[in-house]
């Protein structure tokens, strides 16, 4: 029991230093050697709980959704005013742009260009973006949206997000995410009727 | 553009043996990256795919960083390019077709490595500092010509056009990346169906509601 409670600390120890390599230096220049020395440990140590990068990465991925999908939970159900579409969309803003899930978007992108990265991750993201569109769009399901339109309306804002982070990356921030917050509040407001009717407590 | 459109096409003019093997590594460079992606991206293989020494690579393309910034460029030309051709000529009336060419322009092999170039930018200085200006007068020139379509079909108020234009961009590049790194998921149409209910909704108020796209 006891060496098995190491090895799960070794784990999340090398999984966390490697999250924190990829913040720092991206995906594409993540180094094995920089992990193991991060985390305190040797090189050996590291092949041993992950015998290749990839087992690395993919950990670090699980880890990553994992930590957004419970910042996403906590930060719903810790709404203090009721909730209604600004408040949604200023929230998935916050969520989909934190530097802790940014970098996953660079992981992203590279598999989609490398299948071995990409069989390894797919399975981990699809899951976990199931699970957190599922718990976002029973809370925005209180709302004007038809529950037909609510997961497309659901993916627009979602996608056009995570692409804004990504262009943002690139060119430095933007400050664009305030006038399509404003534009999609006016659209949903004239496809659906009001919004401040709907609000709920 | 149009310019760019002739030089590239080594029929269209008798190039120098210099700008021969320049262009031929450029290629080279854009056929690799739309390959294995920009991390995994080695100058050896581009040389090699050119048939020219990697020395001869160096002597057009100082760093790597030089060359991806020039196969960038070229790429980003590209697909303006394809987007005014695409656009010419197109039914202003048809709100899905001209979401279906959006999609089609977005789509183009060339956004993936594009996509995950901007992505390392974050934590790349010099990476950074080549390409961030060229991503910032692209990414105009694209916003300008969507905004530019929009805006002739004479539907949109000028308020609307900029994010209109923006939305519409960004959620089907989302979507494209979302495969390219997933595979095919098939969202491809219920997104531009839902795109077409939405705009026509809100800028064609006479369409009863009825007549949505479910």
């Amino acid at each position: 029991v006891k060496n098995h409670e190491r090895r799960e600390r070794t784990r999340l120890a090398l999984i966390v230093a490697a999250m924190e390599c990829a913040q720092e230096v991206g995906y594409g220049r993540l180094r094995t050697a920089d992990v193991s020395r991060r985390a305190g440990l040797s090189e050996g140590s590291l092949f041993r709980s992950f015998p290749t990068k990839l087992d690395l990465v993919t950990a670090a991925v699980e880890y990553a959704m994992a930590q957004h999908q419970e910042r996403v939970v906590t930060e719903f159900v810790g709404l203090t005013v009721p909730l209604d579409f600004e408040t949604a969309l200023r929230l998935m803003w916050r969520l989909l742009s934190h530097p802790e899930l940014v970098w996953t978007y660079e992981m992203s992108s590279a598999a989609s260009t490398d299948a071995e990265l990409r069989n390894a991750i797919a399975p981990i993201l699809q899951a976990h973006s199931d699970a957190v569109d599922a718990f976002a769009i029973a809370a925005l399901k209180h709302l004007s949206i038809p529950e037909h339109d609510v997961v497309k309306a659901f993916n627009v804002v979602t996608w056009t997000m995570q692409s804004l982070v990504v262009r943002d990356l690139g060119r430095g921030p933007s400050g664009h995410e305030e006038s399509i917050i404003k534009y999609v509040l006016r659209a949903i407001d004239q496809v659906y009727g009001s919004a401040e009717n709907n609000a709920v407590p | 553009l149009v310019e760019d459109a002739v030089t590239r096409n080594p029929t269209a003019q008798r190039l120098s043996g210099r700008e021969n093997s320049r262009e031929a590594i450029l290629v080279a460079a854009l056929d690799t990256l739309s390959e294995v992606g920009y991390s995994r991206l080695r100058t050896a293989t581009v040389s090699a795919k050119a048939g020219l020494s990697e020395g001869s690579l160096f002597h057009h393309f100082p760093t790597k960083v030089h060359l991806v910034a020039a196969a960038a460029e070229r790429a980003f030309a590209d697909i303006v390019n394809d987007a005014v051709e695409s656009y010419a000529d197109v039914d202003l009336t048809d709100t899905k077709l001209l979401l279906q060419k959006l999609f089609a322009v977005l789509s183009a092999k060339q956004v993936t490595w594009l996509h995950e170039l901007f992505a390392a930018t974050r934590v790349d200085p010099d990476l950074y500092a080549v390409f961030a200006p060229i991503v910032s007068s692209t990414s105009d020139t694209v916003d300008a010509l969507a905004a530019s379509v929009i805006r002739s079909t004479g539907l949109i108020p000028e308020a609307d056009v900029v994010p209109l234009a923006a939305t519409l961009i960004l959620s089907m590049q989302g979507l494209i990346a979302r495969d390219a790194a997933r595979g095919e998921s098939g969202l491809a149409t219920e997104l531009i169906d839902y795109l077409t209910f939405v705009l026509e909704t809100m800028y064609l108020p006479a369409k009863p509601a009825t007549e949505q796209q479910l």
